[in-house]
């Protein structure tokens, strides 16, 4: 099935700017990723340099609102964004697209209040507030309703995905790439090597904090150093700052000698004239370069084979690596030392061949295969035994889907599969008519947690339904499975071998009930760069209750800092008097007020020990993490290290009773000191590369969400128990 | 439903920071009125009321439980709940404790710090260190002077690790509460960017941003028993900030001859610094700190900074290429660690201009103090001196006149016998607005005693004892050498293998006291016996002849000294 996308920016496609060429870069991108894209343009056609690829693209269809007067009243200088959303709406009634992708704040807001929309926004974010101090509780509530309403935000840098997720929570778990993408034409390229005069090229848009100036100056710098150098400049975008300021930079374009000012280009044109230069320049005023966006054309010229002069950012220093030498400061004398640097044609070549290695990562291959991806986990297909005119019903119960929700996301998303959830509002609080509807309609009935809810449902069970009840280590203590009538279960999950064995012994259930299903972790998700330092940091997600154990993280940490005084231990968790089932608790509370006390009056803890905030962006802050630690007495599962070596850090995990069974030997210890001791080994000895790509290659092959998805729609559609989970079917349901 | 529920959570969360204070309030009272019997007897008939069978059934006995259980509700209402002397819920109750605050006139500084920006500041100014997760709760408690905030806080290994950095978004989001909160009370923000650090840090909105660092801190680089051997291999210490531009490659060539590249940790630089004899730094800052422990710099990259013409850093221009790199580190291996009068000439150079507390006055200069957080010389006050002298006639004292005068760092007070107040040396120093105060009764030829009556009489920290002139450096290398050392006298050595035998900022058993700590002084010992008391005795020998005049082309004093006379 050919999937249909609706695509719109706010953009106007007769200027060349960052912002034109994302719209021509995702429609591409889409077509080559194998649906059919409609174009809707902002605004009246002047000019078809922008347009010009799409003449040539099958699969691509341009709707031009001016001049196919699809709305009254637009004015002259394009849509606005509720006219935009008005002409989106209208044309997807009329052609039912699969995905709807705008780019806009303004646009993405509106769009997000269309019900209509809803659930197929694929909202890709550029213009938002990018400083903490900017973002005020409207931009945040809007930027919520945007996460709420799309199915996905698409973000041009991991910054941008970062610096989202920690603030917006709702944004965790839909953010993904989709960088900039280059187009260099077949067979140009730069010359490799630095020349007398050293050309300089820059292209883009002319304001203040582009530094358009303070580039104009750089030839005559040069020439101070005894280096004669040109400059080139691409571009009719002026950002309309001051008449002053428009005036003197158009002054400086026109008559600096050795600046020549080539005006606006077609994005081919643009790249065949920086080909014959020698050096691209990137370099921002710090406070633009401050922000989360990658110029696109720092990956355009290192496609073509041209070292970059750029600004000496985190994000800079991700891209092309600490160690790149043509990183400039905020002053126009570091632009010129570096280009001074550049002139040296060992330098020339690490520098280019560092540019290039980066570029790579930006084709319109690598953006289509990620749309691939996307498009794949938003319309997966329907699974074996099916049929959309007879969808599966299931019904899925319980108060909190806080550990199921990565599941209940991708049965929704299955066509074939019919999904209604029946939330509780605490325990034993619940909708009863709500619950008796959904009791009577479902095929399959699962019960998130085994309480009160799987008791409702085992007691209104109809024939012929299957009734699924997962169990955590919660329940397994309580009087709820006790009171369970396991007759009308089918199966009851568990996410560890240990944990099936200890329910099958402690609730005397048959052994055929009891099924193995493991956590999974959404390692494609976790997977991101380190932060510097991250080999010293310890991390621990969450610390209540006292059976976790944070002070044996403690006592690492201080055995740890012994031999280094880097290491530090990050801690992400709900406070425990944030609990009230914690806190009401004296031995409870003891424990923490010991363990606290202890952090405050010891000045190595005092100096190590950060308490992070809790909330969703546990991706964005396992960044920060080289090594997770499991510290229990007792876990089922225990995800948190899990999700550390997902996220490329170690996990670390003493020997708790099951353990075993779940992480591989060379991650257990017995004790704390000998988790710091390994810890030490790890990265004194220079291992903590390899040692963290093993642990994610372990955790990507047993506990993959993909994976886990597929255990669970085998269990849920053909009530297949999967390999090593219980020994016999519990047979199919009836729809 | 979820939509709904997360976009109010965020626009709520803020909210409901502000009710909560009325919030708790609201639910004393409510717990009061659920406590009362009254209540309790009304929710008893309406549940009676709503089941008309089993509810009428129990009302009898839960009446009769309430009936008994009145009394002791409320003898435990009263004993569970103590009733407030005083409100000390409003924020601004952190004026009536002065929590965490400066005891002894000390600068309160609350920082977001690199340990050894810490380190840097802490013989100085009270430092309150702020982390993540303590930030509010810390700042609304405590009365600060200023917040500073070091770039190099944001280097891995701390609590504040990339701070800054779009993938720490909570830990700059505690740092931007605490700019605001800083600000709402009038209290400066300054961010001293004295490493990398990602650049929306600078953007949150301090009211300074000081590029640089917090200057050298004299207490840990100071050649204070600097081995008397020191490697004459150079050694490349790395600053904190990355080599930049053509530095690269004039690094790489030295590296490829055969140089020696190092990056100790912050707290092993000082040792690593004074076990050479010369380094090459490629940074100024490094340059500085090689200098002030004894060891010969050679900078990378750095050719125009006319603030160190007067120090012997030999520099390599980014032109130079390798040979001239080359030739220039062995030039700077030739000339081997710095002579006795170089170490002096650039320790009070550094003490001067450079010096922690020096950069900490200038920084406060550059932002408003909030109301009664003193003025931005606070950090100099530790450098306060008094000179103690008995002139004896008019020509003595204006001998004494003229070397108060000249010094480079000028003395906060002069105390002298009554007897020499008419002497024109005297009136003549009043004349220039110093402030002379004066002893009866002490005798001209003086005894411990009488020093002590002197000492008593000042009120600085520090006192100098003038024997006779001593050039103008006199007391600032005296006060320079206590600084680097933490020493309570400094003066000549006593006794040894000979007088004066023993080697400058080294430890002894006896000296000529030159500088003393005001209250050694006022104990009324004879200095031979001070260090059986516990005193820590530094030996600095007087320069003599050409050595003891200025030895620099322009004109060097402690910030805020010049003036006061």
């Amino acid at each position: 099935m050919t999937l249909r996308a609706l695509v719109y920016g706010d953009v106007d496609l007769n200027l060349v700017d960052g912002a034109a060429v994302w719209a021509q870069s995702m429609t591409r991108a889409l077509a080559a990723a194998g649906c059919e894209v409609t174009l809707v343009l902002k605004a009246p056609v002047t000019t078809d340099r922008m347009l010009e690829p799409f003449l040539e693209t099958p699969g691509v269809t341009l709707r031009r609102p001016y001049e196919e007067q699809l709305l009254a009243d637009v004015g002259p200088r394009g849509l606005t964004p509720e006219q935009a959303v008005t002409l989106l709406t209208r044309l997807d009634a009329d052609s039912a697209f699969d995905l709807v992708v705008v780019r806009g704040r303004r646009l993405s807001v509106l769009a997000a209040h269309e019900s209509q929309l809803e659930g197929r926004l694929w909202t890709y974010l550029a213009d938002i507030p990018q400083r903490v101090t900017d973002l005020v509780s409207t931009a945040v509530s809007e930027l919520t309703d945007i996460a709420v309403a799309s199915r996905f935000l698409l973000c041009p840098t991991g910054h941008m995905r970062d610096f989202l997720e920690s603030n917006v929570p709702a944004a965790c778990g839909k953010s993904v790439l989709f960088p900039p993408v280059t187009a260099v034409p077949a067979g140009v390229a730069a010359p490799g090597a630095p020349g007398r005069p050293l050309r300089l090229v820059y292209a883009g848009r002319f304001a203040p904090r582009w530094n358009t100036l303070e580039l104009t100056e750089l030839p005559e710098a040069l020439s101070e150093r005894s280096i004669p150098a040109e400059l080139h400049v691409i571009g009719d975008r002026m950002q309309r700052e001051s008449p002053d300021w428009d005036r003197r930079v158009t002054k400086a374009l026109q008559e600096t000698p050795g600046v020549t000012w080539h005006g606006g280009q077609s994005r081919a044109a643009a790249l065949r004239l920086a080909s014959d230069c020698h050096v691209g320049l990137a370099w921002r005023s710090p406070e633009l370069a401050a922000g989360l966006e990658l110029p696109v054309t720092v990956p355009e010229f290192g496609a073509l084979g041209l070292p970059v002069v750029l600004n000496h950012t985190p994000m800079h220093e991700e891209l092309l690596g600490a160690d790149y030498p043509l990183f400039a400061g905020d002053d126009t004398e570091s632009v010129v030392d570096a280009l001074t640097l550049a002139t040296d044609p060992r330098v020339y070549t690490w520098a280019a061949q560092r540019c290039a290695q980066a570029a790579e990562a930006f084709t319109l291959e690598r953006a289509a295969e990620r749309l691939r991806g996307y498009l794949g986990l938003a319309f997966p297909p329907a699974p074996v035994g099916t049929s959309a005119q007879r969808p599966l019903k299931v019904a899925i119960a319980g108060h909190d889907f806080t550990f199921f929700a990565g599941i209940i996301e991708h049965l929704s998303a299955l066509p074939g599969v019919e999904v209604r959830l029946d939330e509780w509002e605490s325990l034993h609080s619940h909708d009863q008519y709500r619950s008796r509807e959904l009791a009577s309609w479902a095929d399959v009935v699962i019960c998130e947690w085994c309480g009160p809810n799987a008791l409702f449902y085992a007691r209104y069970k109809r024939r012929g339904q299957r009734l699924l009840v997962r169990l955590h280590r919660f329940e397994l203590y309580a009087e709820w499975p006790r009171k369970l009538d396991i007759e009308q279960v089918d199966a009851i999950i568990c996410a560890s071998p240990r944990y099936a064995e200890l329910t099958r012994e402690r609730a005397e259930w048959p052994a055929s009930k009891v099924v193995v299903v493991p956590n999974w972790v959404d390692v494609d998700q976790l997977d991101r760069p380190k932060l510097a330092g991250a080999s010293h940091t310890l991390g621990m997600l969450g610390i209540t209750p006292s059976r976790k154990r944070v002070d044996r993280a403690l006592d690492v940490l201080e055995e740890l800092r012994r031999h280094d005084q880097r290491y530090t231990l990050a801690i992400k968790s709900k406070q425990p008097w944030e609990h009230w089932w914690v806190w009401n608790r004296p031995e409870e509370r003891a424990y923490y007020e010991r363990t606290y006390r202890r952090i405050q009056r010891s000045q190595t803890l005092t100096d190590s020990v950060v308490f992070d905030p809790f909330g969703p962006d546990t991706a964005v802050w396992l960044r920060r993490v080289g090594f997770v630690l499991s510290t229990s007495d007792d876990e089922s599962f225990h995800r948190a290290p899990a999700e550390g070596a997902a996220s490329g850090g170690v996990p670390v995990v003493l020997s708790w009773p099951g353990a075993e069974a779940i992480y591989a030997p060379h991650w257990l210890h017995d004790t704390p000191a000998e988790m710091a001791a390994a810890i030490h080994a790890i990265v004194s000895e220079g291992r903590f590369d390899s040692a963290r790509r093993v642990a994610q290659e372990e955790i990507r092959a047993s506990y993959d969400l993909r994976r886990v998805r597929s255990l669970w729609t085998e269990l849920i559609v053909n009530a297949t128990v999967p390999e090593g989970g219980a020994p016999e079917q519990t047979g199919t349901a009836t729809r | 439903m979820k939509r709904r529920e997360q976009s109010q959570t965020e626009q709520l969360r803020r909210a409901l920071a502000d009710r909560e204070a009325q919030l708790q309030e609201a639910q004393a009272r409510l717990a009061a009125l659920e406590g009362s019997t009254s209540l309790q007897v009304g929710r008893a008939l309406t549940s009676a009321a709503k089941r008309p069978g089993r509810g009428i059934v129990r009302l009898p006995r839960d009446l009769f439980r309430l009936w008994r259980g009145a009394g002791e509700s409320r003898s435990a209402t009263a004993g569970a709940a103590p009733v407030r002397s005083f409100d000390t819920e409003r924020p601004e109750a952190r004026l009536l404790a002065g929590t965490a605050g400066s005891r002894d006139g000390r600068l309160v500084v609350a920082g977001v710090l690199s340990a050894h920006a810490r380190a840097a500041l802490e013989p100085y100014a009270h430092v309150v260190a702020l982390r993540p997760h303590d930030t509010q709760v810390t700042f609304d408690t405590i009365d600060a002077d200023v917040v500073l905030v070091s770039a190099s806080a944001a280097a891995p290994g701390t609590v504040w690790s990339h701070v800054g950095d779009p993938a720490v978004a909570d830990r700059t989001r505690a740092l931007s509460w605490l700019l605001a909160a800083a600000a709402a009370r009038s209290i400066p923000s300054v961010l001293v960017a004295d490493a990398p650090a990602p650049p929306a840090l600078a953007d949150l909105g301090f009211d300074h941003v000081h590029n640089g660092d917090l200057g050298v801190p004299l207490h840990r680089f100071n050649p204070v028993a600097a081995p008397t051997e020191r490697s004459a291999a150079p050694v490349l210490v790395a600053g904190p900030s990355p080599a930049r531009g053509p530095v690269v490659a004039l690094n790489a060539t030295l590296i490829a001859a055969g140089l020696e590249r190092t990056e100790p940790d912050w707290w092993a630089l000082p040792d690593t610094l004074r076990a050479r004899a010369c380094v090459v730094a490629d940074t100024p800052a490094i340059a500085d700190r090689a200098l002030a422990c004894g060891a010969r710099p050679l900078l990378l990259g750095n050719t125009g900074d006319s603030d160190r013409a007067d120090r012997p850093v030999r520099t390599v221009s980014a032109g130079s290429g390798g040979p001239g790199a080359e030739s220039a580190l062995a030039r700077v291996r030739a000339a081997g660690t710095l002579a006795p009068t170089e170490v002096r000439a650039v320790l009070r150079s550094l003490f001067l201009r450079d010096a922690t507390p020096v950069r900490l006055a200038e920084l406060l200069g550059q932002v408003s103090l909030a109301s009664g957080a003193g003025d931005s010389l606070l950090p100099l006050r530790g450098r306060a001196v008094a000179v103690l002298a008995f002139p004896r006639d008019d020509i003595d004292s204006l001998a004494f006149a003229d070397d108060v005068l000249n010094q480079s760092h000028l003395p906060a007070e002069v105390v002298v016998p009554r007897a020499s107040v008419r002497f024109t040396g005297v009136e003549r120093l009043r004349s220039h607005g110093a402030l002379v105060r004066t002893v009866e009764g002490v005798a001209l030829d003086p005894a411990p005693d009488d020093w002590a009556r002197m000492a008593a009489q000042a009120t600085t920290p520090w006192t100098a004892l003038w024997h006779g002139p001593h050039g103008p450096n006199f007391l600032a290398d005296a006060l320079c050498a206590a600084e680097c050392s933490g020493a309570d006298a400094v003066g000549p050595a006593l006794g040894g293998a000979g007088a004066g035998s023993e080697p400058d900022y080294v430890f002894v058993s006896a000296i000529q006291p030159h500088l003393t700590r005001r209250e050694l002084l006022c104990r009324g010992l004879h200095h031979g016996q001070w260090n059986r008391h516990g005193a820590r005795l530094l030996a600095l020998a007087p320069l003599r002849g050409a050595e003891s005049g200025a030895s620099h082309d322009r004109p060097q004093d402690t910030p805020g000294t010049k003036g006061t006379m």
